[in-house]
């Protein structure tokens, strides 16, 4: 009843919810972006065995983001995460161009799969403050979204989890481009 | 179906031509040999052809490709049937390999949907058709006796009535072909033509198509092509029966002159390329496709039991276990570790799952709710013992799936093992769970204080419920038996005997079955720990029990997994039980257990097995690969698994020693289970109404402080060397000699002090040995089992704690009633037989069961109580000694007797003394 309510209300004032899956390697800076979101503040994290979820509101989105570990023992328990996901944030460290060739077929894998043929995909090229990072071109560059991708609406954004620097501005334009589902 | 009936008379011809024993094919396998035949004969067909079966699906695929080539590749074939086929004077050898691959491309495609090994024999078959060829026959006899279980074809085929039909079939062809038909076939063929007309408007489904084809094309390969025909219409019509050929024999014959007019021509044709190349397409995806899933399957493999995947009844069920325990283990562990505090222990998270998800939770395929018990503290628990949480995640639930073990057990509780055997996750009752709650705190400091307990390991405790269904509570432990080794045997001790025996003649058929008390004692056994490892054990043991005492828990017991390494892994007892675990799969399943047990080994084990067989070569004792290749792991997988556990140390078990503490030759797999049983009401109950039927020293259910001492007695005292045992026995035998080596010291202590507590049990409860001893039979002892050495497990334990004092210690210590000490003794020297393989024992045992009953029991005890006093006994065991345990068989089928009858009058109960 009563989220029926708010549901309406949701609708009446342009509210939006959205449902956004984080996954990227181990060490990419998931939580890190996740916690900046939620308390826009720098946290320490320990690497993550399992998952993270926090709702953060804005812009009349509300996003329910999912950070999932990403060791590479327990990535095969991505794809429980899967369903019902609406947009796809897969971060990438942008300063490590070796494993870059590891996250894109870790991509590709993701987004190839059938739960996630409608989602969106942003692609954080993070830790754009270390020297040597690649730029957001390069990166899409390299990793061929251009191929792997082409299904989807995706954009890269450049962003720096520990300041919060582009966070915000990926959020926005997956608000902006969330499809509201026909409830 | 008519296009059956001309099949059936194919393999007539076959038989006339090529070697008379072509027996019986069913008419479908005739049409599909004939089509493998001309594939056959393109590619290399000799070899298939002897392959037989199996091979036919090559050979169609080679002939599709080849098919150009094939001419010289045919008649060699031909050439080697030859006997029968010498190309006779076909001026158009050219148009009959046309037609010939023409007719290959179709008969590639059917055969494709055929995966069996029809396809072989039906090669043969077409061969001698066209070809005549004689080893193609041959390959094909075996075949297709087995195959067809319609013989009337064959018995027509060895008829010459149908070498006539044989006959009318090629004629038609004859003209045209190159290959020789065989002179007999001519008049028979035309007969059939004759037939033909009036047949032709029975012909069915297949007949239009055909008919079409052949109006277009030429008659020249009418064989062939009749061939292709019948093949095509099995397509249709894909139900042969027999029945039906006799009558349509001559149907048959007239479509085929139809179909052998179209057939090569249209072959070529591109309708019917095309349609063959789809056709070999959609099979070679299928193939392919199929071949992928195998390959997934085996990722999907359980190492043991039945696999819980979609089909099965409980698969909601895991599902939603595993759901739930992926989400809550995923969620704790991701936080900061922290501190535990007192909040922590009655902690208790509810979570609803449904299709589309919540906000804080995932989607799941069903609905359900589920409550996480105190996460927190279990995962400092897996820290304890050292589970890594992603391999916990990962083993557990990465993938839905796990395997079942058959039933549920007594308790009503089911057991689930993970996919890699190393986690079981139990349902218990509600009463369980409450216990383990309660006792968590506890549980907790005990197990941090001694992370090397022989408790069971607790790694989780969830609550399960589907909409409308119970809530049902589970808990997640570790599995003591190793997904790598073969257990041989396996015990479940408690301490008491009443209901302790699983009935030998059942191990037969269950070899898996877990054994009890009773079974143990009467194989007298031990475990073989030499003193370090002993003392460390009762050590161990002792502090769990007094956790156990404390919380007010009972009825748990020891339970034993034995790994015989004399044995190895060579019986693949794991790979053979598994259809003891099977639960109402079906049949087909169970057979592709075995292969499902293999694992792609990962790089570690393919480099450790490489090792393995470095070392085996270096040994010179070179072992086949089928033994080294073995199904099951035969290598710790994870390594870091139980490191620091000191009883899962060996290779994950225990490994006996001897008593230089020198390794000994089986690896025990231990530790106490069932854990969760308060002695509530329910027990106290049991423990009156059977306490009324038994000596309380006998049954399970008793106060946990009495049930602690008599558990920790029991396996103290059935613990120890194999020398020590011997000796033990020995001494026995030889009177009552004491040992004093520095290796029976603390035994002896230990062994002091059970008898103590033996005795004042002994009094304090009234149980008077012999009372013990009638009510240990259980009724398989009656059945003439050995049970002479199935003493009453206080009782042999007392035995085996005062090992080198014996009886004649006892009578120092106790106010023994009269007739006690000969008791005692006689006890000890029961419980101690002699070191013989008890195999001949059990003969005279069983013979004398059934023998004597008659002499009274007082006799027998007299007898019995000489016999200790006066043994003496070499090691091993004179015929004299023989004759003891002959008797003692003779007295324990009396007694079993007795226990049916009324009560003999035993020797003077202590109590009652």
């Amino acid at each position: 009843m009563g989220s029926g309510i708010s549901k309406i209300l949701d609708k009446i004032f342009g509210n939006k919810e959205m449902r956004l899956l984080m996954l990227g390697l181990d060490a990419a800076g998931k939580t890190t972006i996740l916690y900046n979101l939620k308390l826009e503040q720098d946290v320490t994290t320990i690497p993550t065995v399992g998952f993270n979820v926090e709702t953060v509101t804005y812009k009349n989105t509300k996003f329910n983001v999912w950070d999932v570990g990403g060791q590479d023992k327990i990535r095969p328990l991505w794809r429980h995460y899967f369903s019902g996901t609406q947009g796809l944030v897969f971060v990438i460290d942008s300063s490590d161009r070796d494993r870059l060739d590891e996250a894109r077929t870790e991509l590709a894998r993701i987004i190839q799969d059938r739960e996630m043929k409608d989602a969106l995909l942003l692609v954080f090229a993070n830790k754009q403050d270390v020297p040597g990072a690649l730029r957001p071109d390069e990166l899409s560059r390299r990793l061929k979204l251009d191929d792997i991708a082409k299904n989807h609406i995706w954009k890269v954004e450049p962003s720096c989890a520990t300041t919060g620097e582009g966070i915000f501005e990926g959020l926005a334009w997956l608000g902006n481009n969330v499809k509201i589902p026909a409830k | 179906m008519p296009s059956f009936l001309a099949e059936g008379q194919i393999p007539p011809t076959t038989n006339i031509h090529g070697s008379g024993p072509i027996p019986k094919r069913s008419p479908r396998e005739s049409k599909r040999q004939s089509l493998s035949v001309q594939k056959v004969d393109e590619g290399k067909t000799n070899g298939v052809l002897t392959n037989g079966n199996g091979t036919g699906m090559n050979s169609l695929s080679n002939g599709h490709r080849t098919s150009n080539e094939e001419y010289t590749g045919r008649r060699s074939t031909a050439e080697n049937g030859a006997s029968i086929e010498p190309p006779s004077k076909q001026s158009s050898k050219v148009s009959q390999e046309k037609d010939r691959r023409s007719d290959e491309r179709p008969s590639v495609e059917r055969l494709a949907t055929r995966d069996d090994g029809y396809f072989a024999s039906l090669a043969a078959e077409e061969q001698e058709g066209f070809f005549s060829t004689k080893v193609k026959l041959k390959s094909l006899h075996g075949d297709g006796a087995s195959e067809s279980p319609e013989t009337p074809m064959e018995a027509s085929a060895s008829l010459p009535g149908t070498v006539t039909t044989e006959g009318s079939l090629r004629i038609p062809t004859q003209p045209h072909r190159v290959v020789s038909p065989p002179s007999s076939q001519g008049p028979g063929t035309q007969a059939l033509i004759n037939h033909m007309p009036k047949l032709q408007h029975r012909n069915t489904l297949e007949v239009p198509r055909v008919s079409t084809s052949r109006l277009s094309r030429d008659t020249t390969q009418s064989y062939n092509q009749s061939e292709d025909v019948i093949s095509a219409s099995g397509r249709f019509s894909p139900a042969p029966n027999t029945p039906s050929r006799g009558r349509r024999g001559s149907v048959t014959l007239v479509r085929r002159v139809t179909r052998s007019l179209h057939s090569d021509m249209h072959l070529d044709d591109m309708p019917l390329d095309h349609d063959a190349a789809i056709h070999a397409e959609v099979i070679r995806q299928k193939r392919s496709s199929r071949r992928k899933k195998r390959e997934e399957e085996e990722e999907d493999r359980v190492l043991v039991g039945t696999k819980v995947d979609q089909n099965h009844a409980n698969y909601v069920m895991a599902y939603n276990m595993l759901t739930g325990i992926r989400f809550t283990v995923s969620r704790t562990n991701a936080k900061m570790d922290r501190e535990l505090n007192e909040a922590d222990f009655s902690a208790k998270h509810k979570f609803s799952f449904d299709v589309t998800g919540a906000e804080l939770t995932p989607s799941a395929k069903y609905d359900f709710k589920f409550k996480d018990y105190a996460p927190w503290v279990f995962r400092h628990l897996r820290a304890i013992f050292k589970l890594d949480p992603a391999d916990y995640l990962m083993s557990l639930t990465s993938k839905y799936i796990l395997s079942e073990l058959g039933s549920p057990g007594k308790s009503g509780s089911f057991f689930y093992f993970s996919r890699d055997y190393k986690y079981i996750i139990k349902t218990i009752h509600h009463a369980e769970h409450k216990v383990l709650r309660k006792m968590l705190k506890d549980y907790y400091d005990h197990v941090r204080e001694n992370p090397n307990t022989l408790l069971s390991q607790f790694y989780g405790l969830h609550r399960v419920k589907i909409p409308f269904g119970r809530k049902v509570h589970f808990v997640v432990m570790n599995n003591l038996f190793p997904p790598h080794r073969d257990i041989h045997k396996t015990f479940d001790l408690k301490g008491s005997t009443v209901g302790r025996m699983f009935e030998e003649k059942n191990l037969e058929t269950n070899p898996r079955a877990t054994l009890k008390d009773l079974n143990w004692l009467s194989r007298n056994n031990h475990l073989e720990l030499g003193p370090s490892k002993r003392h460390y054990f009762i050590e161990q043991m002792e502090k769990d029990v007094k956790l156990l005492q404390k919380l007010k828990i009972m009825d748990y017991s020891l339970l034993v997994g034995i790994h015989d390494l004399s044995k190895g892994n060579d019986e693949q007892l794991r790979d053979k039980t598994l259809k003891v675990f099977q639960l109402g799969t079906d049949k087909e399943e169970e057979l592709q257990q075995p292969p499902a047990l293999t694992r792609t080994p990962s790089k570690m084990e393919a480099s450790r097995k490489a090792k393995e067989m470095r070392q085996t070569l270096r040994q010179e004792k070179p072992v086949p690969m089928s033994q080294t290749g073995s199904k099951m792991p035969d290598e710790m997988e994870d390594e870091k698994m139980r490191k620091d556990h000191y009883f899962y140390l060996d290779d994950g078990g225990f490994r006996a020693s001897h008593e230089n503490d020198q390794p000994g030759d089986v690896i025990y797999y231990l530790g106490i289970i069932d854990c969760l049983t308060h002695y509530g009401v329910v027990k106290k109950l049991e423990h009156v109404w059977k306490g009324w039927q038994h000596a309380e020293s006998q049954i399970s259910p008793i106060p946990p402080e009495r049930y602690g001492d008599r558990f920790v007695r029991f396996i103290s005292g059935i613990t120890k060397s194999a020398e020590e045992a011997e000796h033990d026995a020995v001494e026995k035998l030889q009177g009552h000699e004491r040992v004093q080596s520095p290796v029976d010291k603390v035994m002896e202590k230990a062994e002091r002090q059970a008898g103590r507590s033996s005795q004042d049990l002994e009094i304090s409860e009234n149980a008077a040995p012999n009372c013990s001893i009638r009510t240990a039979r259980s009724p398989s002892a009656e059945r003439g089992e050995p049970s002479g050495f199935t003493l009453p497990v206080v009782e042999e334990a007392v035995e085996s704690n005062s090992t080198g004092a014996g009886g004649g210690r006892s009578n120092d210590h106790s106010p023994a009633p009269p007739g006690e000490s000969d008791i005692e003794r006689e006890r000890g020297r029961s419980s101690k037989p002699p070191p013989t393989p008890p195999k001949d024992e059990f003969e005279g045992v069983r013979n004398g069961s059934i023998r004597d009953r008659s002499p009274p029991s007082s006799h027998y005890l007299m007898k019995d109580s000489k016999a200790a006093s006066t043994a003496d006994g070499p090691p091993t065991p004179p015929t004299s000694e023989r004759r003891r345990d002959l008797l003692e068989g003779k007295r324990s089928a009396r007694l079993d007797v007795d226990k049916e009858l009324p009560p003999p009058p035993p020797p003077p109960p202590p109590m009652a003394a």
